[in-house]
């Protein structure tokens, strides 16, 4: 019997091969979110939200709130023009709900824990399914604006304008969706993750200026009302529409959206980096 | 579970199983009602074990009409000339009902899955005690909510004629719950698609909104008035808010009482042949 020695590359053009880039495997996972997503009917649910939504808010309050009476003395010229904005971020909140949805399965499921045995850098798995949701978050917010333009909600500012509120509503629609997919990932219970989000939507959702003016609020809660960050994120919107953006509203909204994105973006990697 | 004991006999072994308590056929009233309390009993254990049924079912209705109460009770007052929450209280009350209806059929969706359906029908049990079980377990805490709905109103304003009135103010979310639970059982047996609980929340939605317990009829645009008139939510809303102020309830109260039926008769034989095709796998 003869004992020799074989010479094996280490790099070996199968093996390089057989590696794919970071930007194949984020590819490959955001398909299959995107794929599952279709199955599941979410894009469906993404065009519908919104129109109940509207349906809810504008039809059963569109004339008290044009009602001249109100609101020390002056009723809303076109309250669609008013609402919009809030149907437009309640919709994305549906998303951030969906999100959290998903996430807290792939975690229940043992997926997460899957794709961190393979060789996958740890946060391919978070961008795959953020950049899946936010072409979510594009079909439920063009969805929105059809609708709101249904109840003569028009863009009337300039085309930066009309950027600065699309970048807006998806800029707050990724920092929710960092924030749901950390809070599902980390859970790793679908059920509880999606029950303890709504009670924070339906407070700072109801409790804003998104469907009627700060003055018709008791007085003892019109201060958390006027800067809670729904309200500062509705406003701003309001006024991108309008074409009358003012830096007292803007540099808020700067504030709010920057910090709710480097925090949530935070606590996001971090559940999805963390070892168990 | 203890083994049943054998007596060790030269002859043959002489297995000594317990007496039987009820000695009455399976299929008998006694039987039934015996084993849908039993039943009945089993659900309460689970939901009272489950704090997210707890949670949608309880808790939400009663925070929704505190903020509610907070964001639109002003707008709503001056619009109608009447305290919200005398709209506001009978809608939540209905709505912590048919939330409830969801997170049950939620529940038996998943026991059709884990085949307990199946085994119940193998059992010797009634062949509708299951179904009349989950339907005073409905009852008992479509009560528990609605109380809980009453205790937070009370402080907003809400108050009753009388005795009776409060108890027949009780009584209306569980006519209309019955019948909603009804409805939602037969759908949720009737396909395996986890779709029927997104379009039964969806007909909630829709009902709670366009319903004289958001707002007056007036408020809304003529075209929906047929609709917000005749819906099954408005007429039990009316009914409370009659019984609550003291204006006449019979007409609403009829009406509640025949979409309430018409769920029941309609939906209770789709129900049972639901369960038998779910037992049978």
């Amino acid at each position: 019997m003869t004992v020799g020695t074989i010479d094996i590359p280490l790099e070996s053009s199968s093996t390089a091969l057989a590696k794919p880039s970071q930007l194949q495997q984020w590819a490959a996972l955001n398909s299959r979110a995107l794929r599952e997503m279709t199955r599941n009917g979410d894009f469906i649910v993404a065009l519908v939200t919104p129109a109940l939504f509207t349906l809810a808010y504008y039809v059963p309050l569109r004339k008290m709130m044009e009602t001249a009476t109100y609101f020390g003395g002056g009723g809303l010229d076109n309250y669609g023009q008013f609402v919009v904005p809030l149907i437009a971020l309640g919709a994305v909140a549906l998303t951030m709900t969906q999100a959290a949805l998903r996430a807290a399965r792939d975690a229940a499921d043992g997926i997460t824990t899957r794709f961190a045995t393979m060789p996958i850098p740890r946060l391919v798995p978070l961008w795959s399914r953020m950049s899946a949701n936010m072409v979510r978050s594009i079909v439920t917010l063009a969805a929105a604006l059809s609708y709101g333009h249904l109840v003569n909600f028009r863009f009337e500012g300039t085309w930066a304008e009309t950027a600065g509120f699309l970048g807006l509503a998806l800029l707050v629609s990724l920092a929710l969706m960092l924030a749901a997919d950390g809070l599902g990932t980390w859970s790793e219970n679908p059920r509880a993750v999606t029950q303890a989000l709504t009670l924070p939507t339906l407070i700072f959702g109801m409790m804003s200026t998104g469907f009627i003016p700060e003055s018709g609020f008791p007085e003892f809660v019109r201060p958390f009302v006027r800067n809670q960050p729904v309200s500062i994120f509705a406003e701003a919107l309001r006024q991108l529409a309008d074409g009358e953006a003012t830096r007292d509203i803007m540099v808020p909204t700067a504030l709010w959206g920057g910090g709710l994105l480097v925090l949530f973006a935070a606590f996001a990697i971090w559940a999805s980096a963390r070892r168990k | 579970m203890t083994a049943p004991a054998v007596e060790n006999t030269a002859t043959s072994p002489i297995v000594l199983f317990p007496e039987l308590s009820h000695s009455a056929p399976e299929s008998s009233l006694s039987s039934w009602a015996r084993q849908s309390l039993l039943m009945a009993k089993r659900l309460l254990i689970v939901w009272s074990r489950d704090p997210f049924t707890m949670v949608q079912a309880v808790i939400y209705p009663a925070i929704m009409l505190l903020m509610l109460r907070l964001v639109m009770g002003d707008t709503i007052e001056r619009f109608s000339g009447q305290a919200a929450v005398f709209r506001f209280a009978p809608l939540m009350a209905l709505v912590a009902a048919m939330s409830g209806a969801l997170a049950g059929v939620v529940l038996v969706m998943q026991e059709r899955e884990k085949g307990i359906l199946s085994r119940y029908w193998a059992l010797p049990i009634h062949r509708a005690a299951d179904l009349t079980g989950r339907l005073l377990a409905e009852s008992a805490r479509i009560i528990l909510t609605t109380l809980l709905i009453i205790a937070v109103a009370l402080p907003l304003g809400l108050t009753f004629q009388s005795v009776g009135t409060f108890f027949a103010f009780l009584a209306i979310p569980l006519l209309f719950g019955i019948g909603f639970a009804t409805l939602a059982t037969a759908a949720a047996l009737a396909t395996t698609s986890q779709a029927i609980v997104a379009a039964l929340s969806l007909f909630m939605m829709i009902g709670m909104f366009f319903s004289t317990g958001f707002t007056e009829v007036d408020a809304f645009p003529s075209w929906a008035h047929p609709f917000v008139e005749n819906q099954p939510i408005t007429h039990a809303v009316d009914t409370m808010r009659a019984l609550a102020t003291g204006g006449d309830y019979m007409t609403p109260l009829m009406l509640c009482a025949l979409w309430s039926g018409g769920f029941v008769v309609l939906f209770a034989f789709p129900a049972i042949r639901g369960y038998r095709r779910s037992a049978a796998g």
